[in-house]
């Protein structure tokens, strides 16, 4: 009986192995432009800008460009409202949690910006996505968050 | 015999040498004091109309025309020089974007798409979505380079411009009287300017609104925003600031913002930014 128990529970931890170790090689490892459009694509945005390296300092409050591989960002071309798509993929692990408190602080530029001038966008921002996932964070702001959200995690 | 008229002939002689010479200098005394005079009035004159001139009266639309050569010239309000400076500005030679180099551009969330397309990359931009007139001196929602949050103004002084390029107004149109808008613009200036003593200003005309905007507003019309920039134009004479009319510039013939350059009715796309900074480019001081 010893002896069973003993091979079940090898068996269950080399078969435990087995599963995460696949799970690291199944891990996908996407473009942020493939991710953050796949998010738009996802459901309906208003008109969206891309970011880029001249302005994105002044909307992500603290960001350290040197420590982020890739980055995507999609912001509303409309002063009206707060749609938003950030995806970022960190050069190191340990830079995901200062990239989440940029993100958070982004999060709460826009509430501050929109609670009085446009309250109806108020609900999108209290509702943003914002996680991480390996080395990406990501952060969307949109009518139809279930959707968006599953379109970013499906390519994780 | 003949002595005596001798002597009589050279009296005469000296008489009228005497009298010649007199009368020319007489003469000379007179053309210098016509000539003093005649500056006189020039100078009285030109002193006297340092005050407005109208120099044109243009039709109540604001929307622009062409000549019979082609050329596009604005049209709308009064064009009037205080001094040298036409209001609003004339049209001049483009300048050169290195111009921008000091100069910062502030404002509302529309300003904000200056620098999200990045249409003047020399110029800075300070503006934030929502800002208006009562909260523009108070509600910090820019940063410092320290990245700390401050009011617009207080971005602004660090930045130590030498031109200040403003517009503000579009948020306040629909619950403000235009009124109590220019009064709040004018305690505005007075900040900017104490805190920028040595930087030129220029106010910006606020843009139109689609027509579908104006439908679905109870205050906000294309009616109340010319009355607002017509005042502005004032204020900008009275403050002895630029007036730059980029209303006249984004205004397509129906008198209104085209629908199809814009989806919320008062923000545009980025091609409109492109015009608007050619406008500024091409609408500036001649002397500074």
């Amino acid at each position: 009986m010893k002896k069973v128990i003993s091979a079940f529970l090898l068996i269950s931890v080399l078969a435990l192995s087995l599963t995460a170790c696949s799970s690291n090689e199944k891990m996908k490892n996407p473009s942020t432009k493939e991710v953050a459009d796949a998010v738009k694509n996802s459901t309906e945005f208003t008109e969206l800008v891309e970011l880029n390296d001249s302005n994105i300092d002044r909307r992500y409050y603290g960001i350290s460009l040197e420590d982020i591989e890739e980055y995507t960002v999609y912001v509303c071309s409309s002063g009206a409202m707060v749609d938003e798509i950030g995806i970022f993929k960190m050069k190191e692990q340990d830079d995901v949690e200062d990239m989440l408190e940029v993100v958070k602080e982004r999060k709460q530029e826009l509430y501050d910006a929109f609670v009085d001038y446009v309250p109806e966008e108020i609900g999108k921002v209290n509702e943003a996505v914002i996680n991480s996932k390996g080395k990406y964070v990501y952060f969307i702001i949109s009518e139809n968050r279930s959707k968006a959200k599953k379109a970013a995690e499906s390519c994780f | 015999m003949p002595e005596n008229r001798s002597i009589f002939d050279r009296k005469k002689k000296t008489f009228d040498v005497k009298l010649n010479s007199n009368l020319a200098s007489l003469f000379l005394i007179a053309i210098v004091l016509f000539i003093a005079l005649i500056i006189s009035i020039v100078w009285a004159f030109s002193y006297k109309n340092t005050d407005k001139i109208i120099v044109a009266q243009r039709p109540d639309s604001v929307s622009s025309s062409k000549t019979d050569d082609g050329e596009k010239t604005q049209s709308g309000g009064e064009q009037t020089l205080t001094g040298a400076v036409e209001y609003p500005l004339s049209q001049s030679a483009m300048r050169e974007t290195a111009y921008f180099s000091d100069a910062v551009f502030v404002g509302d969330s529309i300003t904000t798409g200056i620098d999200l397309y990045s249409t003047i990359s020399t110029a800075k931009v300070v503006a934030s979505t929502g800002v208006n007139l009562e909260t523009f001196l108070t509600t910090k929602s820019v940063r410092n380079s320290k990245g700390d949050k401050v009011t617009i103004p207080e971005a602004v002084k660090e930045l130590g411009a030498k031109k200040i390029y403003l517009m503000l107004g579009t948020n306040g149109i629909d619950w403000m009287s235009v009124e109590s808008m220019i009064k709040q613009y004018q305690t505005v200036i007075d900040r900017l300017k104490k805190d920028n003593p040595d930087a030129i200003f220029y106010i910006q005309s606020i843009p139109p609104i689609t027509k579908d905007k104006e439908a679905k507003s109870e205050q906000m019309s294309v009616k109340k925003i010319k009355e607002f920039n017509a005042q502005l134009l004032k204020l900008a004479q009275k403050n002895k600031m630029y007036f730059v009319d980029v209303f006249s510039a984004l205004v397509s013939e129906d008198g209104y913002l085209s629908k199809d350059i814009s989806t919320d009715g008062v923000h545009f796309n980025s091609s409109v930014y492109t015009t608007w900074i050619e406008y500024v480019r091409c609408h500036t001081s001649r002397y500074e």
